[in-house]
Formats: C-alpha cells, sequence, structure tokens
C-alpha cells in the first residue's frame, strides 16, 4: 500500500529522501544521542558507562545550576518583558499612522537593525559597560554623576541588571512584525466600528487589538521561552557567567561542562532537563492561551 | 551562429564532465603521514608555517599542518572535540596552556617524553635532545615531578609593569616590599591616579596568578611532609639534598613532591588551608584588591592594557608576553603621548607573623606543547622527530628572528639555546625584567591543573577579589572543595594513599 503510494508520487518521496536523511542524521540523531548519554558517565574519550539517573540527582547539589536557576527565573522574566513589551507598542504605533508611505518607511527603519548581527550588538554593549573607557562611564563622568559610575559588569550586584538592559530599547524586529503582521490582519470592520462608537485608543487596544492578537503573543512567548533559556552566548562574552554566580545560567553550565570539563553525560543531562522544560513551558503556553480564533 | 575566428572556443561538455571528474578523483600519489600542530594565534605563528613548510620539503613523506586558533579556550573546545569524536583526528602536538596536562597526563591522553629526552637530536648536532632545555625549566611542567609532557618553547613569567614617568612625577620608585607596594598604591589613589590595571575575567584572570604566589609561599612550609623519600615512586636524587629554608627560592626546584603524600596530608587535615599561614598570605592578597581600577572582574586583557597606555594606571599586573606590543603601541603614538616604561618583580612581605618566604615568579611557557598520545608508536617517532626539528638551535633562532622580522611577538625569553641572541638589546633588556625570582612550586597545589576543581574555584575566587568573602571564609570554602576535589582525583587514579607504589589509571 505504501509502496504504492510512493510509485504514484512519480518519485516526489525519492526526491524527499535526502532531506529526511540529512534531518535525520544531524537533527534527530544528535538529539537522541543526547538523551541516551543523559544516563551515562562520558569524559570525551572512551566508552560510555550507565549510571542511570545519576547525572540528573548530581544536578540538585550543584551550585551552579541552583544559582543558574534563580538567573535564569530573573532573566527569562525580563526577556518577556522586552519582547512583548516594546514590540507591541511599536506595533501600535506604526499601526495608527495614517499614511500608507509613513508606516512603509519607519517599519523598514525598526526592521533594518535585524540585520547587525547578534554577536556584534553583543560586543557593542561590551565596550559601552567597559568600567574605565566605557561610553556609560565615561558619559556619566561628562555629566559629573561619578557616584553613579558603577562595574557593570564586575559587580555581582548589577551585572544581571547590565544583562538585561542590553540591547535598550528593545524592540525586536521579529517581534514587532509578528506583531505589526497580526494588527494589520485585523478585519477593518471592527475596526471601523469601534471608532464609530467613540471608542478610546487605549480601549481599542485593551478590548480589540490584544484579544485579536492572541496567537502572535503565543507564538512570541514560546519562541521567546526558547531563545531565553537556549542563548547563553550573550552571558559568555559578557561576564563569563560571573562575578561570582551572578549571571550563570543553566546553559552556560551545560557549555561548560562539555568543553571545559569533558563532562559530555552531566551536560548532556542538564540539556535534557532544559528540553524538558521548554517542551512543558510551550505545552502550557498553548494550553492556557488558547483562542477562539485558533478556530 | 558560429563563433567568430579569434573569438575563446566554448569548452565541450565532455571535457568539462571529465575535467569534474579528474578533479573529484583521489590522487594516485602515495598518502603522507600528517602531523597535526595545533596553537594559538598571534605568537610565532609566520615562522611555524615556514618551518613547516622546511621539515616538509626535507621529508617529502610527511605533511606538516599547523592549525591555528584564536585564542587558548578555542584550542580546548577543539581539542576537546576532536578527542571525543575521534583521538585519530586530533592534533599530534597541542598547545596545552588550559587542557589540563596532569589529568591528560593520567588518563593517557599526552605522552610522557622523558625517553626521547635522552635521543640524540639529529637536527643539533646529534646532542642529547634534553640538554638543549633549562633542566629546571621542564621540572616545573613535569607531571609529579618526574614525566616530563610539555616541551617548553619560551620563558614566560609574570611581573608588574609600571609607568617611569608617573613614578618620576610623583617620586616614586619601585616598591622593594608588599607593604611598601600597598603604601605606594593608596598614596596614587589619593592623587588621582588608577594604581593598577588588572584582568581579571573568565578567560583570563590575571589576579588569580597573584594569589598562587601566595599559596606557593604559605605551602612551602609543608615541603618536608610530602616530599619524595627513598622508596617513594616518584623519588629522586635530588630530593636527598634538600634543605628546607623558606628564604631560599631555589631549593625545592628540582626536588618532587609525592602526589599521595600530598593527597593524604591533606585529607589527614596535616595541611589545611585555615591554617593561619594561609590566612595571613590570602590576607595580604586581598589587601592588593583594594588598588585594583574599577571592575576589574569586568575587565579583559585589553580593558587593562588600555588603562595603562593611555596612562590611566600607573602599574599593569600582566606577563611578559605583552612586551612586543606594548612596544610597538608605545612607539606608534604621538610623542607627547609616550612614557617611559619598565618592570618591577612582585614585592614579597617583609613582615609576616607566619614566616612567609619570598614570593616566587609563576615561571610559565607560552608555548607548552604537549604531544598527544595516539597510541601509535612509528608516529610518534615521526612526531617527535618533527618536534625535535622545531626545538633545534638553528630552528628556534629562525622562529625567534622571523617573529620578530613580520611584526608578530614573542612572547618571552626564549628557551632554546642558541634563540636568544636573536633578540635585539632592547627587547632583552626588558625581558630582563621577568624572571630571576624562582619558580612557584605548582606540584605543592591541589587541584591547580584540574579544570574542573578550578570551575569550581572560580566564583569563590571572583568573590574573594571583591572582598565580598572574608580570608577566612574563602578559605573554609576552598579546603571544603579542596578535600572533595581530591576524594575525586584519588578514586580517578586508582591511588592507595601509599606513596611507595604507584598506581596508574587503566
Amino acid at each position: 500500500m505504501i509502496l504504492k503510494k510512493i510509485v504514484r508520487a512519480n518519485g516526489s518521496y525519492l526526491l524527499l529522501a535526502p532531506s529526511f536523511v540529512l534531518v535525520g542524521v544531524f537533527l534527530y540523531y544528535p538529539a537522541f544521542s543526547g538523551i541516551y548519554h543523559a544516563f551515562t558517565r562520558w569524559q570525551a574519550v572512551g566508552a560510555s558507562t550507565w549510571v542511570g539517573i545519576d547525572n540528573f540527582v548530581a544536578m540538585f547539589s550543584d551550585p551552579f545550576l541552583r544559582h543558574g536557576l534563580s538567573n535564569q527565573l530573573v532573566l527569562s522574566f525580563a526577556d518577556f518583558a522586552k519582547a512583548l513589551i516594546p514590540p507591541f507598542l511599536v506595533a501600535e504605533m506604526i499601526y495608527m499612522l495614517s499614511r500608507e508611505r509613513e508606516r512603509y518607511w519607519m517599519r523598514t527603519l525598526f526592521v533594518i537593525p535585524m540585520v547587525a548581527p547578534m554577536m556584534v550588538i553583543v560586543l557593542m554593549w561590551y565596550f559601552i559597560y567597559d568600567p574605565n573607557m566605557g561610553l556609560l562611564n565615561q558619559t556619566l563622568a561628562g555629566l559629573s554623576l561619578d557616584q553613579w559610575r558603577l562595574a557593570w559588569l564586575g559587580d555581582p550586584d548589577v551585572a544581571m541588571g547590565s544583562i538585561i538592559s542590553m540591547g535598550f530599547p528593545w524592540i525586536s524586529a521579529l517581534a514587532f512584525l509578528i506583531f505589526l503582521a497580526g494588527l494589520n490582519n485585523i478585519p477593518p470592520d471592527i475596526i471601523d466600528a469601534a471608532r464609530i462608537d467613540g471608542t478610546s485608543v487605549l480601549k481599542r487596544i485593551l478590548h480589540i487589538d490584544i484579544p485579536m492578537l492572541v496567537p502572535q503573543f503565543r507564538l512570541v512567548i514560546i519562541l521567546t521561552l526558547i531563545g531565553s533559556i537556549q542563548d547563553f552566548g550573550r552571558i559568555l562574552v559578557m561576564t563569563g557567567g560571573g562575578p561570582g554566580y551572578a549571571t550563570y545560567v543553566p546553559a552556560l553550565w551545560m557549555y561548560e561542562q562539555t568543553f571545559m570539563l569533558s563532562h559530555f553525560g552531566y551536560a548532556c543531562a542538564i540539556g535534557v532537563t532544559l528540553f524538558a522544560v521548554i517542551l512543558t513551558g510551550s505545552l502550557l503556553v498553548l494550553r492556557l492561551m488558547k483562542s477562539d480564533l485558533d478556530h | 551562429m558560429s563563433p567568430s575566428p579569434g573569438a575563446p572556443k566554448r569548452p565541450r561538455l565532455g571535457a568539462l564532465i571529465l575535467s569534474c571528474a579528474l578533479c573529484v578523483l583521489p590522487s594516485q600519489s602515495p598518502a603522507k603521514e600528517l602531523i597535526l600542530l595545533s596553537t594559538v594565534r598571534g605568537f610565532y605563528n609566520t615562522a611555524l608555517l615556514e618551518l613547516a613548510d622546511m621539515y616538509m620539503e626535507r621529508h617529502p613523506d610527511v605533511e606538516v599542518e599547523i592549525n591555528i586558533q584564536p585564542d587558548n579556550f578555542s584550542i580546548l573546545r577543539y581539542y576537546t572535540a576532536q578527542m571525543a569524536a575521534d583521538r585519530s583526528s586530533a592534533p599530534d602536538i597541542v598547545h596545552g596552556n588550559l587542557l589540563g596536562i596532569e589529568k591528560n597526563f593520567h588518563l593517557g591522553r599526552f605522552l610522557a617524553v622523558n625517553e626521547y629526552l635522552d635521543l640524540p637530536n639529529p637536527y643539533a648536532d646529534n646532542v642529547i635532545w634534553r640538554e638543549i632545555f633549562d633542566e629546571t625549566f621542564l621540572k616545573v611542567f613535569a607531571v609529579d615531578g618526574i614525566y616530563y609532557c610539555v616541551l617548553p618553547l619560551d620563558y614566560l613569567d609574570v611581573a608588574v609593569y609600571y609607568n617611569r614617568k608617573i613614578f618620576d612625577r610623583f617620586g616614586l620608585s619601585p616598591p622593594q616590599s608588599w607593604e611598601e607596594w600597598l603604601r605606594l598604591c593608596v598614596f596614587l589613589k589619593d592623587n588621582g591616579v588608577i594604581p593598577i590595571a588588572v584582568a581579571a575575567t573568565m578567560q583570563a584572570d590575571i589576579s588569580s596568578w597573584f594569589s598562587t604566589m601566595f599559596e606557593d609561599a604559605a605551602l612551602r612550609h609543608f615541603i618536608p611532609l610530602v616530599i619524595a623519600r627513598p622508596g617513594d615512586w616518584n623519588y629522586v636524587e635530588a630530593n636527598s639534598a634538600y634543605v628546607h629554608d623558606l628564604d631560599d627560592r631555589h631549593a625545592d626546584q628540582l626536588i618532587t613532591i609525592n602526589p599521595e603524600r600530598l593527597a593524604k596530608a591533606f585529607l589527614d587535615g596535616d595541611i589545611s588551608y585555615e591554617m593561619p599561614v594561609f590566612v595571613e598570605a590570602y590576607t595580604a592578597f586581598q589587601n592588593l584588591t583594594r588598588s585594583y581600577a574599577l571592575g576589574h572582574l569586568g575587565t579583559d586583557q585589553t580593558g587593562a592594557y588600555h588603562l595603562f597606555l593611555t596612562q590611566k594606571a600607573a602599574m599593569w599586573l600582566i606577563g611578559s608576553w605583552r612586551v612586543g606590543s606594548l612596544m610597538r603601541d608605545l612607539a606608534s603614538l604621538p610623542e607627547p603621548k609616550r612614557f617611559g616604561w619598565s618592570v618591577f618583580p612582585v614585592p614579597s612581605l617583609a613582615h609576616s607573623e607566619s614566616r612567609l618566604g619570598p614570593l616566587r615568579g609563576l615561571g610559565g611557557a607560552g608555548h607548552q606543547m604537549c604531544i598527544v598520545n595516539k597510541n601509535d608508536p612509528a608516529h610518534h617517532d615521526r612526531v617527535i622527530d618533527f618536534m625535535m626539528f622545531l626545538y633545534s638551535p638553528e630552528q628556534s633562532a629562525y622562529l625567534i628572528r622571523r617573529t620578530l622580522e613580520v611584526g608578530e611577538f614573542i612572547q618571552g625569553a626564549p628557551m632554546i639555546k642558541g634563540a636568544r641572541e636573536q633578540l635585539s638589546g632592547e627587547i632583552l633588556e626588558k625581558l630582563s625584567g621577568f624572571g630571576g625570582q624562582g619558580y612557584c612550586k605548582l606540584e605543592m597545589i591541589p587541584n591547580r591543573d584540574d579544570n574542573e576543581a578550578q570551575a569550581y574555584l572560580r566564583p569563590l575566587t571572583q568573590l574573594f577579589s571583591l572582598r565580598r568573602l572574608t580570608p577566612e571564609e574563602f578559605l573554609r570554602q576552598k579546603q571544603e572543595l579542596t578535600l572533595k576535589m581530591l576524594r575525586r582525583q584519588v578514586r580517578e587514579r586508582g591511588y592507595d594513599l601509599d606513596p611507595t607504589t604507584e598506581e596508574r589509571v587503566q
């Protein structure tokens, strides 16, 4: 039966086969291998040894993960706020512009920064935060605000705030485009009806736009959840997790366990746990943010 | 339409396919033996590539590939990934600075080159290879004091660079004692000058090197307890001549420490970081951190360098590998922005209640070349032959000369005899400020070369240098961590804590 279907598809499956093979080898195999190795002790060289759930048990007494978890909660909360609020507000402002030409230019202006590589932006902020030569402290000194000069990345009380503040004013081009596309898809008759009824802008946003944009909010939340938990690059470059434990997150510790300490098994266990958290979080968001628009 | 005469003819499709196929088909020439050397960018690179070519000219059956990585961390990632994938694709020679030499040797990943060192070097008039090296320096890196896994290319040490212009302006001279240094720093700070620029990021925690010097000074008290004795598996003749003199910087340089005695002394509580001698050492070190520039934990090497170069900081804690770049950058500045500079060694405590000995140099090697164990003796012989070529007076001299010619830098005074003469008087004068203080006995520091222990210790060290932890609290946690890591090491290496029997990982 299946063979018949394949024959009837005039070789389409054959043409798709290389893609399936590549996806299998480079995406699914490493993922399943990671799940298997999470239950082993494997130090880069030599065979891995099955250790059951030992790696997962060890995670409970790991100070890096203990601190990393609380740091991750703060970071993710801030990431959600940054990904949802500023892009949505900017999308609303552009949506409200009356002339299409203005909309086009404003949209383009907000999207252009998207082409700058993330690491360039991170390094730019690294230089801004330099305690002695950086733009931020130099500006404060120039304004005679010396008492406000801080070790932005070198003070445990400030470092996480500095990481969170990176990228100000936090207008993520992707989230902005998603919201703007959602707003443009709201049927004009609903907006017109609201206008005829004399609805204020705030009321329109709260009672029409936001409920109509639930699928967009859901998508941005899920993408942010994944990005926030997986992306340790900015922390690796800015602080390396320090000072002390101030900016460690579990993904960074996973990376160090792999490439600094050759504890591949333990790193896989951390990776599997992060995967479980992301999966659970995504399912929860999908369940809690159901919308009539889905149907 | 036929092509006009003189116009280039279009190649026929058949010819195109044939030429593509010829390109794709494997060459029929016999496969060459590959030697892969992985090192760090910025130092000796051009000369290394050229020397590899020279070696291949002499040995057409060998291909030497120089793999240049951006920094030590990249080498660590590259080496780890290659070893995890398949040892045969890993580098044969690797710059082992951050790799954990001791652990790699004990896990059978690095080769001890003891026997090779006793062979004649065909590229150096058949002189016994060992004689080309400085024996004391080889010893600094010997695992367990007897296994030579590192072939050092150059001397590297740390010292304090200082701006002579600033010192002269305030009538200051290099301090003779730790106490005097602290007073000098306070004076500079009161006069609006940043006393010390230092980098202390995860990638390069220069500040922690100075705590290592203090740790060495404190641990020297316990040498009689842990020195390898007759009958111990790593006993050497030099141990019998050892005289315990805390003020002698060089007394312990050639002796071996028995790692099982050391582990047992810690586990039994005969040595503990909570003892007063360590508290005094770490208190002295913590006092210095008050004079660091703002945010030293968020300052990388470039940031610290700029502070010194722009004359915002009067002193700079760093090693000899920055001599070349500092000379170059100062020369490129307009005259009014240039300044004279020199270095002084880290001064020792003048008055110590616990009789802390003098602080010694860290005695690193810029290039710590390690041979990766591929479980193939014939291939090891070939790799060693290349290393003998590289570590011969003639080629080492070329390495230094060519490196300076192309505007790259050396990391410190050349190690191989005969290479030193290639340096100019100015560079030699600058490099002379480094070394001469003896070398810290790194074998005495438990977990010094253990990446896992260092990873767990790093946050504590950072908090300590920020004075968020008192010396007592820091040392309590350090002691706890040390015991935990030592127990792991004892388990991993199969130590029975009997110093007379050697246990090796199978």
